[in-house]
């Protein structure tokens, strides 16, 4: 089954085509790349499928349900994690995590799930005003597994942390897409999307340029490695 | 000189300055005095050809003069023979401005040159500053009449300096509510008036205003730390968290209705130990209830063009900038224009526009309570449930769909130099 099915997506903003008939299909299980430059369409790609945004045109699909027609389905089966998403200052990391087991209507053990996931220790107790950017992303991240989405859908997750921060999310991805869970993120780190990434898309102004598993697509477009392919097929696009 | 340039850019860049500070007074404050000319032209009541009813009691030739000396000064003496009617009514039905006695024995005590007393009452319509400005301006022009008599008297032989000055005098009584108060009760009356008309509307307005900001920063706070988008991808619906973030800001505002109102019945415990009068603007249990309902009303009004201002901007300055200049004009021309004349004394077209403002009926119903006028309290709180619903509807709707996310309302603010 698809966990995503796009087709001849179309999103304008005034007159401003920022998706052109986007349509691709990510398969069950796994982590789906997005991957394309500044402005190419990704995040408003993303908004599509976590149901934010409506499509100018075409349709897009979570698990066979339409992202406008059946929202609230895919709201059920889905946590969107934005890039560069805050935090409630205010709140302690448990109590984040609280909130969102009880959104989800799940119990203690969801709780402890995420605080586990978090890997803060104790400081998942401490009001998240005072974390770190890395800390932040790791509670976040907690918050979107700990009820167990059938798809993940991850905007830069990394993007601004360092180095332990960055492993330790790409630890709990890979961790979570053996179990089971669906992951269709974007990244502009080539090396993260080569170790997380079964399959990748390259978008860049509103339209894929290529799609296919990294190993392929480098095989196919005679280059090293992901960073030579992107600079490639940028440099190739109208 | 260069930093100054700079600073300046910078100031005026930024519109709320320009409209708060600059163009909110060049025009409030026109239009204030524009709506208060007629209050003055409207003065009728007070200026020349009042109606005065006069029981003149003594029918001497100084009772007449004193009649005249009132016709002098402007007013329209209408004589009236007090029998058995209560003089009470007779100024209610004759729809008259004030009454004077002139007593028995009044022209006989100025042929002895003593000095006899007329009971002067004038009638207070309203507690309102241009009732309380009114019945003041009468009052000086009956002490005026006094002096023409003195001056007639003057010319007469043997009459002492000090006594053609003031030969006769006045004891004043306010007439009020179907009441009969001194003339120092009304003082202290206009005292309580005074401090309860502009102190709780201003105390009102400020709860109400930091209201509007509390719910329009919830929701620029959600926008601007991206937390808004994760939110609305949780499996609840629209509804559910617009209400959670009104009932969030609800219940600050009902904790700032309660801090209002016991400073507010502290307050009014102060006025009423200090009087010791017979009438008072002092809050009965069920006013003060009323003032609640009221203060609870216009705080939900306000949340809800919190709410929209939150949703309308883009971030938390933005959303308390936007409503800021919702805000502003929709609270503060009410709150003037009460403070300087009510609302009674505005033209037509410009009197129904100000009705249309939800927070008019905010004072208005302020004004009702101090005078426990119960149907006017039904109506303009009826009114602002009405605006209430509308509005939180209003705000419902603007929080559908994707113009949560997408719209960005920005006031033209200059980009910072990078």
């Amino acid at each position: 089954m698809y966990a995503v099915v796009a087709e001849g997506l179309w999103r304008f903003f005034s007159d401003n085509p920022v998706l052109r008939g986007v349509s691709l299909a990510v398969e069950e299980g796994g982590v789906y790349g997005l991957i394309g430059p500044n402005g190419a369409g990704k995040t408003t790609m993303f908004r599509i499928l976590a149901t934010l945004l409506r499509p100018s045109r075409g349709t897009a699909k979570v698990f066979g349900k339409d992202v406008v027609r059946e929202a609230s389905d895919v709201r059920r089966m889905i946590a969107y994690l934005p890039e560069e998403a805050g935090v409630y200052k205010n709140l302690t990391g448990r109590g984040f995590l609280k909130m969102v087991s009880r959104v989800y209507g799940l119990g203690s053990s969801a709780l402890e799930q995420g605080v586990t996931i978090s890997g803060l220790g104790e400081d998942v107790d401490r009001r998240m005003g005072e974390y770190s950017k890395g800390m932040r992303r790791r509670i976040l991240l907690a918050g979107c597994l700990m009820v167990k989405p059938r798809l993940a859908i991850l905007d830069e997750p990394t993007a601004g942390l360092d180095v332990e921060h960055s492993v330790y999310v790409r630890k709990i991805i890979s961790q979570y897409a053996e179990q089971g869970t669906t992951f269709i993120v974007s990244s502009h780190n080539m090396l993260e999307v080569d170790y997380l990434c079964d399959r990748i898309a390259l978008i860049h102004r509103g339209s894929i340029i290529a799609e296919g598993k990294p190993r392929e697509l480098t095989a196919s477009h005679n280059v090293q490695n992901l960073e030579e392919l992107f600079v490639k097929k940028m440099g190739e696009a109208p | 000189m260069p930093l100054v340039s700079k600073e300046l850019r910078e100031l005026l860049s930024e519109k709320t300055i320009l409209i708060g500070v600059v163009l909110m007074p060049l025009v409030i404050f026109p239009l204030i005095g524009f709506s208060m000319a007629p209050v003055n032209m409207r003065e009728g009541d007070a200026g020349p050809g009042a109606a005065v009813l006069v029981v003149d009691q003594d029918g001497g030739k100084y009772a007449a003069l004193f009649v005249e000396a009132l016709r002098k000064t402007g007013f329209n003496p209408q004589p009236i023979q007090l029998q058995n009617d209560n003089l009470l009514q007779l100024i209610e039905n004759s729809g008259a401005s004030a009454a004077v006695i002139i007593p028995q024995g009044f022209s006989t005590q100025l042929e002895q040159k003593n000095k006899p007393t007329v009971k002067l009452f004038l009638k207070l319509a309203s507690s309102s500053i241009v009732e309380f400005e009114r019945i003041g301006s009468m009052r000086d022009r009956f002490y005026a009449a006094v002096s023409l008599m003195g001056e007639a008297l003057a010319s007469e032989e043997g009459v002492a300096v000090s006594f053609y000055k003031a030969p006769i005098d006045l004891s004043g009584e306010v007439v009020y509510r179907d009441q009969i108060i001194s003339e120092t009760d009304a003082g202290q009356l206009f005292q309580q008036f005074f401090a309860s008309t502009l102190l709780i509307p201003i105390a009102l307005t400020l709860v109400v205003t930091t209201s509007g900001t509390i719910a329009a920063t919830s929701i620029g706070l959600e926008k601007e730390a991206k937390t808004l988008e994760m939110l609305l991808t949780y499996p609840i619906g629209r509804s559910t968290i617009l209400a959670s973030k009104l009932l969030g800001s609800t219940v600050v505002a009902l904790l700032g209705t309660a801090s209002l109102m016991t400073g507010i019945v502290f307050y009014f415990s102060r006025l009423t130990a200090f009087a010791g009068m017979s009438i008072t603007l002092s809050l009965s249990p069920l006013n003060l209830v009323l003032l609640m309902v009221v203060l609870f009303f216009a705080l939900v009004t306000t949340l809800g063009l919190g709410v929209l201002a939150g949703v309308l901007a883009g971030d938390v300055r933005g959303s308390q900038q936007l409503a800021g200049l919702i805000q502003l004009p929709l609270i503060l021309l009410p709150l003037l224009l009460f403070l300087s004349g009510g609302i009674q004394s505005l033209q037509q077209p410009l009197a129904t526009i100000i009705l249309i403002i939800p927070f008019t009926h905010l004072m208005l119903a302020i004004q009702a309570i101090l005078e426990s006028s119960y149907l006017n309290i039904l109506l303009h709180v009826g009114v602002m449930v009405a605006w209430t619903v509308v509005i939180i509807g209003l705000a419902a709707f603007m929080f559908r769909g994707e113009r949560l996310l997408t719209m960005r309302v920005k006031l033209g603010r200059r980009k910072p130099v990078v």
